[in-house]
């Protein structure tokens, strides 16, 4: 997949254009402020119907204006070309693939494959327990429609339980037990398989990038970390019922599973310094990608957004060698920054960002 | 306008119409044959009194009970439980069932006020005690919801000598894509041995 071109208009303060990208890199050079992060959300919005900066939509309309709309032409893995359409208008949104109207957002995901790293990924270090299952989340989505499926199932459930407890529909909690176990379990089985399969690559690439000995790893505690089967789970369920009652929530279940950061013993979150948390986030993207290529066979679009930034010029060589393959990249810098001479030299557009204006240098 | 305004207004409230589609339909009716606006103010008017739910099943009709409740040569043996009215007249024209049939009127969602007492559940019971079925099929739609009210009825019947079956979702409708018969054989696989107490 590439995308061979982008249009906006009214979105964020990007002038209203149509830029060409018909390149494997497509470098964004410019100033803060300027709408180098703009573009590529306009990107991310084209693959996944949502942002990665904000979970309203309005926000990215141009200020002072209620609408927008984003348009793209993407040539497929079997070279044809794909025009996607993504409009916002009155609150609500409309996404077209070749003018038919897409209703289901999974219709949607699974079309243009696409890992974003963004200045905000060290909230995976850092952040909270929520954070790192958000990134398993996605990550295991990516590639497994299933799994995807089955957190939606998850959360519409979950939602029904909770109303159920506030309303005192008593009699319909031990189905509502009985589906979020068997769903929920289904979950926590592949999250420790995917846990797994993380910690595999997960330090061998920190300690090249970070040239360091560590012993990183993803250490994962599920709520249900006591329930081996289905059952278990709607045991547990109707044990902490009361518990529930009090709290007006469910508070058990794969909702409230934790993954933490370790370094060995220690918790990386508490003893790594700042350099060290951006290392580990890029290295997180990095195995997102690879994870990827491995389910499916596919290379993705990629994103990288001013994070090379924190990197001296060795970690980035580093970082760069271990990206593999991608089927587009891009790439924002600020002016004065050395971008490293491997994208430098190769065959790629160039354009200079001013004030939400993009000029080909 | 004021006559104008109002009308797009109640039409606006109709499924499906926006103001926009509102206002076109509007001025169509400014426009068309007179006699046409009858017939339609005629039907829209006694719509209601000439089609209701049957005191039976709760599928629409215009004659109570309804054709399908009232046919002797339907199996009284099986019954099918739907959610809307609507379901019915689907299944029966996929003429593959030839069974009586009970409408919920809904799925059961707390999140909507949508509880057991909401549910023509009451009913469903008492056909069953006194009537002759011995299979019961649920056709609730293959949504979390449809689920959970298949589950809880499953639940709610416990104990009668009766044959309950989940009727098997196809493919969505409209999923064209690759991983949809993926997903929903791997779902129903799922389903099929999970669909006990
Ligand atoms: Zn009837």
């Amino acid at each position: 997949m590439k995308f061979r071109s982008l249009g906006f208009h009214n979105f964020r303060n990007l002038t209203d254009s149509l830029i060409p990208t018909d390149t494997h890199h497509v470098v964004l050079v410019g100033n803060n402020g300027q709408g180098k992060t703009n573009f590529l959300e306009a990107l991310y919005v084209l693959c996944y119907g949502s942002s990665f900066r904000t979970p309203h939509l309005r926000d990215m309309c141009t200020h002072g204006k209620k609408s927008f709309y984003l348009s793209a032409v993407v040539e497929t893995d079997d070279g044809s070309n794909q025009q996607l359409l993504f409009r916002y208008a009155q609150g609500k949104r409309e996404i077209r693939i070749d003018g038919k109207e897409i209703r289901d957002r999974r219709d949607l995901i699974y079309n243009i494959p696409c890992i974003v790293f963004s200045h905000d990924d060290i909230e995976f270090i850092r952040g909270t327990p929520e954070s790192r299952r958000r990134f398993f989340d996605q990550t295991m989505s990516l590639y497994d429609p299933l799994f995807f499926d089955d957190l939606r199932r998850y959360r519409v459930v979950l939602k029904q339980r909770n109303a159920a407890i506030k309303e005192h529909y008593h009699t319909l909690i031990p189905v509502y037990d009985k589906q979020l176990a068997i769903v929920g379990m289904a979950i926590q089985e592949r999250r420790k398989i995917a846990v797994e399969e993380f910690n595999s690559i997960f330090n061998s690439l920190y300690s090249a990038v970070a040239q360091t000995n560590s012993e990183m790893h993803i250490m994962y505690k599920p709520s249900w970390d006591d329930c081996k089967t289905v059952d278990d789970a709607r045991d547990k369920l109707a044990k902490t019922l009361e518990r529930d009652k009090k709290l007006q929530t469910t508070a058990s279940g794969i909702h409230r599973d934790q993954f933490f950061v370790m370094d060995g013993k220690v918790n990386f979150a508490q003893s790594g310094s700042t350099g060290q948390m951006r290392l580990a986030s890029l290295i997180f993207r990095i195995v997102q990608i690879d994870t990827y290529r491995k389910k499916t066979g596919k290379n993705p679009i990629l994103l990288i957004d001013d994070v090379l930034l924190e990197l001296d010029v060795t970690k980035r060589g580093l970082f760069l060698d271990q990206l593999g393959g991608y089927s587009q990249a891009f790439f924002t810098f600020l002016p004065e920054e050395r971008y490293f001479s491997k994208i430098g030299n190769s065959a790629g557009l160039t354009y200079s960002v001013e004030n939400g204006e993009f000029l080909s240098t | 306008m004021n006559a104008l305004e109002t009308m797009v207004k109640q039409l606006s409230r109709l499924p499906g119409i926006g103001p926009k589609s509102a206002s076109r339909l509007a001025y169509h009716l400014i426009k068309t044959d007179p006699h046409y606006n009858q017939l339609l103010a005629e039907s829209i008017a006694t719509i209601q009194d000439l089609i209701f739910p049957c005191s039976i099943c709760g599928s629409y009709t215009e004659t109570d009970p309804c054709p399908i409740c009232s046919d002797p040569n339907r199996d009284r043996t099986l019954m099918c439980v739907v959610e809307q009215p609507q379901d019915v007249i689907t299944i029966v024209a996929s003429g593959s069932y030839n069974g009586l049939f009970h409408v919920l009127g809904g799925a059961l969602s707390p999140l909507e006020g949508i509880g057991p007492d909401k549910l023509d559940i009451a009913n469903l019971v008492k056909r069953i005690d006194e009537g002759t079925f011995q299979e019961l099929i649920i056709a609730t739609n293959p949504t979390e919801e449809g689920d959970t009210t298949a589950m809880y009825l499953r639940h709610v019947l416990k104990g009668k000598s009766l044959t309950i079956s989940r009727l098997a979702s196809g493919l969505p409708i409209g999923g064209d894509l690759e991983y949809a018969d993926r997903l929903t054989l791997a779902r129903s696989m799922r389903g099929r041995v999970n669909f006990k107490e």
